[in-house]
């Protein structure tokens, strides 16, 4: 190898090279200092700044979900407020009417009067409550927000969004679809969704259908006298004369002029005396029993069941039952007047007839069916007890307490009135339920916070992590830089000045 | 019996070494001068003892014949030539990548988001904004609609700006090229051919022409940094037994194929030419070679060429050139097509092998895996095809949600006739003058209580709740119909090669507005992932592929170093070696006056004192 010849340009070519690297590293551990980061530019470090948009876009949806929950618990807010002034009205018709109801059998028309006075107007106040607002959304109108829901027709019932509701039916539409309306918003909960379906764990439901919190629909209630006997349904000739049976076992009904005759065509009038009459009442078979006494029920695929808890279970195991209890009906494709009933397992539909599977055609909803009592064996039969429907919301039942009140006297009794009373009272029981249920909601909702203000300072210090320097370690950076820049410069004043001319005279 | 010598002999030897000392310091003058003289070589005066010559009366069995002194035999320039050879490869290497690596700076300041606010904040901000309105109590409100509207402005506001901007980039390579690249280049290749013909008159001169060639050399070092360029010499016989030296310049590009460039005085040329033909190749760049020779597909080299076109009267050229030569390449006679269109694919190719001007076309010309077939460089055109890819799903994906929710579209193009594009995009008239707004309620929402024809009352948000999802958490294929040479798409064949008819979301077959059957095209997925990560997969691209340019630049920079320090030492002026230089002349000048002196005290002797004893 040749001695290499260090020419002059070649020491300061590299001598500029390396000075102009050392600026650069001067510059960089300059930046780092004054803007806190590792790096200005992505492709310094790919990795990291890659993780670091993530990380912002992170924090950005995580600030939007601090504000839907902070917005959220304002919207609560309003639902339990409502909840609250319902249940004070509840609890002072409970306190106060039942009371007042009691004694109103000996009490004049003119001081019953007042008090249906004044449970009409808390049942207006009930409306107004119930059309509360949150900004300019109507809290518990469901998906029509922007109107309000509730309104009294003019028969004095209670509408929702138009539709009476007394007449609503949790399985049947309209009932179905408006009691299923959501209003999801995303909490960080990773919000899924099927169409416009999302999945209800996945995100916050800020919807309160006001139904739901009064009670839709109607229930049957079976008619008692004052002194709490059944009272029973009379069998009627020609669909509107009560019958009645002399102590010979024929059957007569009294006529348009006042006679009593026999139920059949003869009209043969009864000779006997009126008080050996007794009336006749319509029968019902005796309900199976299973052999603790508990009424028994079929399902749609034949099963006996029995009711426990609010869950059924099959009378000959002991066992849940695990299928449709009522069962459902759907139109007969080959008969428009016929229906065909199925039951429904594991998703799929079969006959109740034949067991076979039954495909439902598209566009087929099938109609849910309420269970169906198992008659005695035995065959007996029983006098069947008056039944009353009554609607189950509180708005109508308060107005429901308001008309008995003011029935004229001879008509007003206190069991027609407690009939109302308790189904009201039941009624606001169930409205604590859902004020227990909005604290649940709350209570997630205060959760939700904290946990999403501690992932915004784990996404921060995770950010940090990714695109952060130490202040000690970017100025001990800048240091070394400073440093190894002077040395540089130092070195540069040394090599360009001395040559051999230096040293020669 | 000693030699006889004539009385005068010993002068002329010291008038030889006198005036090669003077010399010797002359050129230890010029080297010193030159020092930093830029491309400047050193020199050397090449000495020679003269040797005793002729026979002697007086011959003697011991030859004590003294040589005559010194003979300058030339002043040259001390260089490597192996040393050129491996500097202008590395030239053009470091040309490629540090042309690369400046299109991926560019690049970088249009989607490197790491220290500023631009699309994906703007993106992050829609979100929010539909967020809030996913509120109950905001949606299908008013003011969270203009505000939703207000959030996509600006989004669009940015996506303009730099679809601008990356266009620019793409633009002023194209223009970098037309108007100082390509001119350089020609630039180069004309001087060259002067220098050489100056160079030839200096050397019938008998002139050694070292500072021209220095020139000559530093002008083939800037053409190195462009092209791969190999360079030859060859001894010219000018008559009258003198030789001049002649220089060939060669180009072989990336096929094989080689062409002359400069040959002696001659030069031939590139052409540049800018298009922007459907397929988005911009540049087409032909060479007029003075001579060419081709490979043939088979691989082995074709016929060495005359191109008759630089000089039509050349007697040389040869006319007899097949212009339908099988490659293809030309587009006439005389200029054969090195980087531009492929005519079978369509795509931009890129035949130039190394230097600037490769990394420049590959720049414009190559758009990676939105060329199709993919190419092997993403150049400017893999980030505009990503990213209006990424405009095109945002655009037709949150239209159709509002569409199918009944409302109207939420964007509209520009220009009509042309594709979703990052310039080609703007809030559609309709949203902007209220004629529709976001439908906050889907439509076939199996739920669906609220009259779909009366949306005003809706408070549901399950089509915003979409929308969100839609930009920030759906994963969608990014990617292109690819279209054939033409422009035309490529469709989906069967397997007995028949176009396969589109069908629609109900299984119908498809048809256009005339009743022409609407065929299946094929799509080419470049990305897939959510809007987000598509718009971040520009910025993450250019990271990766700008670190790996920057590490490659490094590593051909600092061989490059190397070989201009090999370089140096063999030919850069040696500030210490030319004092030592200008000692060593000064002392054997001296010498050579001493000599002078003595020779002359000697005659003296002879002359003056001969004889004189006892005086």
């Amino acid at each position: 190898m040749i001695m290499t010849r260090i020419t002059s340009n070649m020491v300061r070519r590299n001598y500029h090279t390396n000075l102009t690297n050392t600026l650069g590293g001067l510059e960089s551990a300059r930046k780092q200092v004054e803007t806190g980061r590792r790096f200005a530019q992505s492709y310094e470090d790919p990795n990291s700044a890659a993780k670091a948009a993530i990380l912002e876009r992170r924090y950005a949806r995580v600030e939007d979900q601090l504000n839907n929950v902070q917005n959220a618990q304002k919207w609560q807010d309003i639902q339990e407020d409502v909840v609250d002034d319902f249940s004070s009205i509840a609890k002072e018709i409970a306190k106060n009417y039942s009371v007042q109801g009691e004694n109103g059998t000996n009490k004049a028309i003119e001081s019953r009067d007042a008090f249906a006075q004044s449970l009409k107007s808390m049942q207006e106040q009930m409306v107004v409550i119930l059309n509360a607002k949150y900004g300019d959304t109507f809290v518990l109108a469901g998906n029509e927000g922007k109107e309000p829901a509730f309104a009294l027709n003019d028969d004095g019932k209670l509408t929702y969004r138009g539709h009476v509701v007394s007449e609503l039916n949790a399985n049947e539409e309209p009932g179905k679809s408006l009691l299923n309306e959501h209003s999801y918003i995303d909490l960080g909960f990773g919000m899924a969704m099927d169409g416009g379906t999302v999945s209800p764990a996945s995100a916050f439901d800020t919807a309160l259908p006001g139904i739901k919190l009064i009670g839709y629909g109607t229930t049957t209630v079976k008619v008692v006298d004052d002194n709490g006997n059944p009272v029973y349904e009379p069998k009627l000739i020609d669909g509107k004369y009560p019958a009645y049976q002399a102590p010979d076992g024929k059957e007569y009904y009294q006529d348009s002029d006042g006679q009593f005759v026999t139920a059949d065509l003869a009209k043969v009038p009864y000779s006997g005396s009126v008080s050996d009459l007794n009336p006749v009442y319509e029968e019902e078979p005796v309900q199976k029993t299973d052999s603790k006494g508990r009424p028994l029920f079929q399902t749609a695929d034949g099963t006996e069941v029995y009711k426990q808890d609010g869950n059924y279970y099959d009378a000959a195991t002991n066992k849940l039952y695990d299928g449709n209890v009522s069962g459902y009906e759907v139109p007969d494709p080959a008969d428009a007047a016929k229906t065909i009933k199925l039951y429904e397992k594991n998703g799929k539909y079969y006959r109740a007839d034949n067991g076979e599977e039954y495909n439902v055609p598209a566009g087929v909803t099938p109609k849910d069916l309420t269970p169906q009592a198992v008659p005695d064996p035995s065959g007996k039969m029983q006098p069947k007890q008056q039944e009353q429907v009554i609607s189950r919301n509180l708005v109508d039942l308060c107005g429901e307490m308001a008309r008995v009140m003011s029935l004229p006297e001879g008509e007003f009794t206190y069991e027609g009135y407690a009939m109302y009373w308790d189904e009201f009272t039941d009624g606001a029981n169930k409205l604590r339920d859902q004020y227990a249920a909005l604290g649940t909601k709350t209570q997630l909702l205060t959760a939700t916070k904290s946990r999403l203000e501690n992932e915004k300072l784990a996404i921060q210090t995770q950010y940090d992590d990714a695109v952060g320097i130490e202040p000690a370690e970017a100025i001990m950076n800048y240091s070394w830089a400073n440093y190894a820049y002077n040395s540089a410069l130092k070195v540069g004043a040394s090599l360009i000045t001395p040559s051999l001319l230096d040293f020669i005279n | 019996m000693a030699m006889t010598r004539s009385t005068f002999a010993g002068f002329t030897t010291a008038t030889l070494a006198l005036a090669a000392s003077q010399r010797a310091l002359d050129v230890t003058g010029q080297n010193i001068s030159n020092i930093n003289t830029e491309g400047y070589t050193r020199q050397r005066l090449d000495l020679a003892s003269i040797s005793p010559t002729g026979a002697s009366y007086f011959q003697t069995q011991t030859d004590c014949r003294v040589g005559q002194g010194v003979e300058m035999t030339g002043i040259i320039r001390i260089r490597d030539p192996f040393i050129d050879i491996q500097y202008r490869t590395q030239l053009a290497k470091v040309g490629t990548i540090d042309a690369q690596d400046a299109m991926l700076n560019k690049v970088g300041l249009v989607f490197d988001e790491t220290d500023k606010q631009a699309v994906g904040e703007a993106l992050n901000n829609v979100v929010s904004q539909l967020q809030n309105m996913s509120n109950p109590d905001n949606s299908n409100q008013g003011a969270s609609d203009t505000l939703v509207r207000s959030a996509m402005e600006i989004l669009l506001n940015v996506l303009h700006e730099n679809g601008n901007k990356i266009q620019e980039v793409q633009d002023d390579l194209v223009e970098e090229m037309q108007k100082t690249n390509i001119p350089d280049i020609n630039k180069y290749l004309q001087n060259i051919a002067t220098i050489n013909q100056s160079i030839k008159n200096t050397q019938i001169l008998g002139g050694g022409a070292l500072e021209l060639q220095d020139r000559r050399d530093s002008l083939i070092d800037e053409l190195a940094t462009y092209l791969p360029i190999d360079v030859t010499y060859h001894d010219l016989n000018v008559g009258g037994g003198i030789k001049v030296d002649t220089l060939k310049i060669s180009y072989t590009d990336a096929a094989g194929n080689k062409y002359v460039l400069v040959d002696d005085a001659k030069a031939g040329q590139f052409d540049i030419e800018p298009k922007y033909p459907e397929k988005g190749v911009p540049v087409t760049i032909t060479v007029e070679p003075l001579e060419f020779q081709l490979r043939n597909t088979d691989g082995s080299l074709g016929p060495i060429v005359r191109n008759p076109n630089p000089d039509p009267n050349d007697p040389d050229a040869d006319t007899n050139f097949d212009p339908n030569n099988p490659t293809g390449f030309f587009t006439h006679p005389h200029s054969i097509k090195i980087a531009g269109k492929d005519e079978t694919t369509g795509n931009g190719f890129n035949n130039i092998g190394n230097g600037v001007l490769k990394g420049k076309v590959d720049a414009v010309n190559k758009a990676g895996s939105f060329d199709y077939p993919a190419s092997d460089f993403k150049g400017v055109g893999y980030y505009i095809g990503m990213y209006n890819s990424f405009v095109e799903k945002f655009a037709t994906t949150l239209n159709k949600l509002n569409e199918d929710a009944g409302g109207g579209p939420l964007f509209e193009k520009i220009d009509n006739s042309l594709d979703w594009s990052s310039t080609n995009i703007k809030v559609s008239d309709a949203w902007m003058t209220g004629g529709t707004k976001i439908m906050t309620k889907f439509k076939d929402d199996p739920n669906a209580t609220v009259d779909p024809d009366d949306d005003d009352k809706t408070t549901a948000n399950n089509n915003v709740l979409a929308m969100m999802k839609a930009i920030s958490s759906d994963v969608y294929e990014y990617g292109y119909v690819p279209t054939d040479v033409n422009g035309d798409p490529i469709y989906k064949l069967d397997q007995g090669g028949n176009k396969i008819q589109a069908k629609d979301e109900d299984g119908n077959l498809m048809f256009d507005g005339n009743r022409n059957p609407i065929y299946e095209t094929e799509w080419v997925t470049v990305f897939k992932g959510n809007m987000f990560d598509a718009y971040y997969s520009l910025q993450n691209t250019q990271a990766i592929d700008r670190k790996a340019s920057q590490s490659v630049l490094t590593t051909r920079m600092g061989v490059l170093n190397d070989i201009s320090n090999s370089k140096d030492s063999v030919s850069g002026v040696w500030m210490d070696e030319e004092v030592m230089n200008l000692m060593r002349y000064q002392q054997s000048y001296s010498a050579a006056a001493r000599l002078m002196t003595t020779l002359d005290e000697a005659l003296e002797t002879l002359i003056s004192n001969t004889g004189r004893v006892g005086r």
